[in-house]
């Protein structure tokens, strides 16, 4: 082929890359400026799964490190006291029960060696110095496990432990309580959003109840006299919403089967949290009520 | 021996990779990724998501595909041939450079074919909606998704395969491979720069980036939204039909036969 030749055919491959460019400028609709997550992962069943994996190196970072510092009283004090996650603590306590049970009932040799690698699997991360962490360096431990929990978040909307503790997150860390308020509001409504979702599940439900309860002491902070405002109306709408949601699937599970199937840690875990979610919805109603007759 | 008369290269080269034998493996993995992945993730809490699960996993898989074994398969059999002086051969034998690009073109072309079919598959057999309604618009969306998806791959693949011709495979598989990823991320990455900026000049540099992300519609897919309007699929498959005749009449300007 001739250079002339070569040249036209550049010229016209470049003029197609540009023509076809061209066709973004007459579409109006296609300078949409949301970035799309590729492949869907964010809120998807592997979102979900990655989310899980982020679990255990977020809970590191909260502690400073230190993968299993609260887990049955045995180790010693964290350096910082962290409420946050009293949820995924209570989580890690039944696994270390079971655990030790499983390990200690036996009395194989195997069970042993399996003792000593989880023994320095936490040793591993056990902290050595007594010396006090510098302030830059919570900073960085903060900023970082913000990052972290906002990610998986992202991955995971579902999630009522991520949910919550990224609520408390922002409620507690920011400068400016009014912006954190409507930080928190916007969260919460983009869990009851996710919650009343038609492919939502059982946690993602909790999680909107859990939204629409953390709403609802936002309003309520102000005395039961504000308790006539409409928006309470509409957050107890929302929180009942997602209670019968949640009360369908768990009778839909148990009907075609698949209830059984959820691990029993994981079971337990959703029920006690519904649990606590319809007796908060109880006092609530009773406080709304009392601030009504009023 | 009068087979060997029509299309000898593309003979050559697709018993070739039949016999190297990975294209079984990426075959095998197609259907095994889409039914194994699924179930790693916490699924018994919500069944529901299962079945998206197992239609994301295999065009999940089939994305994987165009980032690694099929750039890198097109630019190896490219410098392969070449190197071994097969292209001048046939050349010398009469076939024009086209036909020569083409043939070559043609045996990487049904390995990709092969995976977006193993991908309809999944999706339709693993993952068709009870509904019949729904099962109508997913039937229309994972066939919307298998054109994209072909208009996007099969440029840069020749892409890979001319480049392999003229340079180390490696280079060769890195280009489109590279042109895959800018297209997928650079979008959302460089968009609140570039796109958002005053500068005319900053923007039509956006707007030059492949946009290959416009054919990724597993979300659709995922989330159930049913298939694109006509009027936007068409906008998008012309957008990567032209963007990929540019990239093939590239190819075609690159393709050497000279060992």
């Amino acid at each position: 082929m001739s250079f002339s030749h070569t040249l036209i055919n550049w010229a016209v491959a470049g003029g197609l890359w540009w023509g076809s460019h061209l066709i973004f400028c007459f579409q109006t609709s296609a300078d949409d400026p949301r970035p799309s997550a590729a492949f869907a992962i964010a809120g998807s069943a592997y979102g979900s799964l990655a989310a899980r994996l982020i679990r255990d190196s977020l809970h590191s970072y909260w502690h400073g490190g230190e993968s299993y510092s609260k887990i049955g009283g045995e180790t010693h004090e964290s350096s910082r006291e962290s409420p946050k996650f009293t949820l995924r603590s209570a989580h890690a306590k039944q696994a270390h029960e079971l655990s030790k049970k499983m390990s200690f009932s036996g009395g194989l040799w195997i069970d042993s060696i399996v003792n000593v690698v989880d023994q320095l699997e936490k040793k591993r991360t056990k902290r050595a110095s007594n010396l006090p962490l510098s302030n830059a360096h919570h900073r960085f431990l903060d900023a970082v496990a913000d990052v972290r929990l906002r990610f998986a978040y992202e991955l995971d909307p579902g999630d009522p432990t991520l949910y919550e503790i990224l609520h408390f997150h922002i409620v507690s860390r920011s400068d400016s309580s009014v912006a954190a308020q409507v930080a928190a509001e916007m969260l919460a409504q983009k869990a009851i959003t996710y919650a009343l979702h038609d492919q939502a599940g059982l946690s993602a439900a909790l999680t909107g109840a859990g939204a629409a309860i953390n709403l609802l002491n936002i309003r309520l902070q102000h005395g039961p006299t504000a308790s006539h405002d409409p928006l309470i109306k509409y957050d107890i709408q929302h929180l009942e919403q997602c209670l019968v949601k949640y009360a369908t699937l768990h009778a839909n599970a148990q009907n075609e089967g698949w209830w059984a199937k959820i691990s029993d840690i994981r079971r337990k875990e959703i029920e006690d949290h519904a649990q606590m979610l319809s007796r908060i919805y109880d006092m609530i109603k009773k406080t709304v009520s009392r601030g009504a007759s009023r | 021996m009068k087979s060997l008369r029509t299309w000898p290269l593309f003979r050559l080269a697709i018993s070739g990779l039949v016999v190297r034998g990975s294209c079984w493996l990426l075959m095998f993995g197609a259907v095994f990724f889409a039914w194994v992945a699924p179930l790693l993730t916490p699924w018994q809490e919500n069944p529901q998501i299962l079945q998206p699960a197992r239609a994301q996993a295999a065009w999940f898989y089939s994305w994987m595909a165009l980032f690694t074994w099929l750039p890198f398969q097109a630019s190896a059999l490219g410098n392969r041939m070449r190197r071994e002086g097969m292209l001048e051969h046939q050349y010398a034998g009469g076939f024009g450079r086209l036909s020569l690009c083409m043939q070559l073109g043609a045996s990487i072309w049904i390995w990709m074919f092969i995976v977006v079919l193993l991908s309809v598959f999944c999706c339709l057999i693993f993952a068709l909606p009870k509904r019949p309604d729904e099962a109508h618009m997913w039937l229309i969306l994972v066939l919307q998704y298998a054109v994209v998806y072909m208009l996007t791959s099969a440029p840069l693949l020749m892409l890979a395969l001319s480049l392999g011709t003229i340079t180390h495979e490696i280079i060769a598989f890195l280009v489109p491979t590279g042109l895959l990823f800018i297209g997928f991320f650079g979008y959302s990455w460089l968009g609140p720069l570039f796109g958002g900026a005053d500068s005319t000049l900053l923007k039509s540099l956006w707007i030059a980036l492949p946009h290959y992300h416009l054919a990724d519609l597993t979300p659709r897919l995922v989330f159930k939204m049913g298939p694109l309007p006509f009027d936007s699929f068409m906008t998008t498959s012309v957008i990567l039909f032209v963007q990929g005749a540019s990239i093939n009449i590239i190819s075609l300007c690159l393709f050497r036969t000279r060992s």
